[in-house]
């Protein structure tokens, strides 16, 4: 008799024995942890995606670079290849590069006018709140810094930026566009390459490649006004600046020491200023690794997606989007129509709503979650959970299979991978979604299976769990 | 791996100069309490956890009738 098993939940990291798509993976799906804090429970639904859906396009096929939408004036402020727009609008289609992130930060009125500074890691663009856009360089002002990164940032008057050369120059307070020579603090206790500058609570924070360091407004009363906070310094560095993104008092980035060589990358957090830690898993670890050089090549955005906060990171030689959940540690992965990574390059949100840039199309999107395509195409929703005996290496039969979920359109068609040495799956169910009992019968016999669910159709999909009924041979 | 991240220290002096800090608009002096005589005593462990709401024991403290020295104290001189 057929032995109906305890509900197996859709809960799961990618458990890549390599780099392949062979062991447990969730694909376009995000986890959403339900507690119920009086029963010391809570409930963790599978559910799919949002879809992206077209919201504006201000250049028909250009480099996505960076969108930032500014509250001050309402409006998103997007790059792409050698323009900025405002909306739909050209500000500019004149800066000196042409691809590469961009970065964003905003000068509040208290500096004598409000400002959103642009920087593409050679020139600052400053644009006002009346859409006048200011090119700096060192045209302008001899003591602007050459070489800069791209990472710029505000602290109580000052407009921070940083250089290849190790250096963290600020212009005069209250300005954003006179620099001063001799103002500039050194990242410098290790001798790493400066990577980035980013700024929580009070404190700059300075990557270098093989050390982060920390820096506060001393009030020198020449200088840079930054002191290091000397005890702050951590043993790691920042692999890759594309790799940084932030939302509110949570940053996250790849972090590896260059001096121990690039072998021990991980995902860090850094969260309110208190605690820096690891939170990716050795497998996806290796893949951080097998990047390689082409760790600069990679794209981070952090926002909040269906109701929670996620960093994702796009992988440019894996091909792979991990999805970090705050709520539930969990990295599910994210991937486009044709199964490759997920093709947005930064967010920002606005009135509730939040947006997507495309790497290639210059097209702006909203993502929402009510939204169920990727701009009118389906999706493949797969949740393959890890290999199984079931209990006993012996040969059984699998005779029927349920999924604990709510009632959708469409079906859901179950596969399964009976041979460990082959990464091909062959479909073995189907189960009807729209029905109270979702449940398909004679899936096959096999000593080991790992089981492939795939959901494709234009709707909403939230499961909980799956529950297979095995039964032994010649029992 | 974890790592714990200090606070920033107190500041640089200079920090409380209005031309080093044109962004704080409030003009505000440390207030240093008087040295202690034989004439003085202290009340033990008498909390100040309340808000002084009378002007003349606020004048008091202006003038250096009155220290508040720490949290937990209060030196009547």
């Amino acid at each position: 008799m057929a032995k109906r098993l305890t509900p197996i939940p859709f809960v799961g990291n990618p458990e890549s024995r390599n780099l392949g798509i062979q062991d447990q993976r969730y694909v376009n799906i995000v986890f959403e942890r339900v507690p119920t804090e009086v029963l010391k429970q809570h409930t963790i639904y599978c559910v799919k995606r949002p879809g992206i859906s077209n919201e504006i396009q201000p250049v028909t096929t250009s480099t996505g670079r960076g969108i930032h939408s500014w509250a001050l004036t309402g409006s998103t402020y997007s790059v792409f290849g050698n323009a900025i727009f405002s909306e739909t609008s050209t500000l500019t289609a004149s800066m000196n590069t042409s691809s590469g992130r961009c970065w964003f930060v905003e000068i509040p009125p208290s500096t004598g006018a409000a400002q959103l500074v642009i920087c593409d890691g050679q020139d600052n663009y400053n644009i006002t709140s009346t859409g006048v856009i200011t090119q700096i360089d060192q045209a302008d002002d001899a003591d602007y810094p050459t070489s800069t990164l791209g990472p710029v940032a505000y602290l109580d008057g000052y407009l921070f930026q940083g250089a290849s050369n190790g250096r963290i120059y600020n212009t005069a307070i209250n300005t954003v566009s006179s620099w001063i020579s001799g103002d500039y603090i050194t990242a410098d206790t290790h001798a790493g390459a400066l990577e980035a500058i980013y700024i929580q609570k009070d404190q700059i924070m300075g990557f270098t490649k093989n050390r982060i360091e920390f820096f506060f407004n001393n009030g020198n009363p020449t200088g840079s006004p930054l002191l290091r906070i000397d005890q702050n310094t951590i043993g790691l560095g920042l692999a890759s600046r594309e790799s940084l993104a932030w939302s509110g008092e949570a940053a996250c980035f790849v972090g590896e020491n260059a001096g121990d060589g690039d072998a021990g990358r991980a995902i860090y957090l850094v969260q309110s200023l208190s605690k820096l830690r690891d939170i990716s898993s050795p497998v996806i670890n290796r893949f951080l690794t097998a990047e390689g050089p082409s760790i600069s090549s990679c794209t981070a955005w952090m926002e909040r997606v269906a109701g929670q906060l996620v960093y994702c990171l796009n992988l440019a030689v894996a091909n792979r989007s991990f999805v970090y959940h705050f709520e539930t540690g969990l990295w599910p992965e994210w991937e486009t129509s044709s199964q490759a990574r997920f093709n947005c390059v930064s967010a920002t949100s606005r009135n509730g709503a939040l947006y997507l840039q495309d790497a290639s199309n210059g097209r702006i999107y909203t993502f929402n979650a009510s939204t169920f395509r990727d701009s009118g195409s389906d999706f493949r929703v797969t949740l393959q959970p890890t290999r199984s005996e079931f209990g006993t290496p012996l040969r059984k039969q699998e005779t029927g299979l349920s999924i604990i979920g709510d009632s959708t359109l469409s079906t859901v068609q179950v596969y399964a991978n009976d041979d460990d040495a082959t990464t091909t799956y062959t479909q073995v169910g189907e189960i009807d979604m729209t029905s109270p009992q979702k449940r398909t019968t004679r899936l096959g016999g096999f000593y080991n299976r790992a089981h492939q669910f795939r959901y494709e159709a234009n709707s909403s999909f939230r499961v909980q769990a799956w529950q297979p009924e095995i039964k032994k041979y010649g029992v | 791996m974890e790592f714990e991240i200090q606070p920033s220290p107190l500041r640089n002096i200079n920090r409380l100069d209005q031309r080093q800090n044109p962004a704080q608009s409030i003009n505000y002096t440390a207030f240093i309490p008087p040295t202690i005589t034989d004439e003085q005593y202290i009340i033990p462990d008498r909390q100040i956890g309340v808000a002084v709401q009378s002007v003349e024991i606020l004048d008091a403290i202006a003038n250096g009738s009155i220290a508040v020295l720490g949290t937990g104290r209060l030196v009547v001189i």
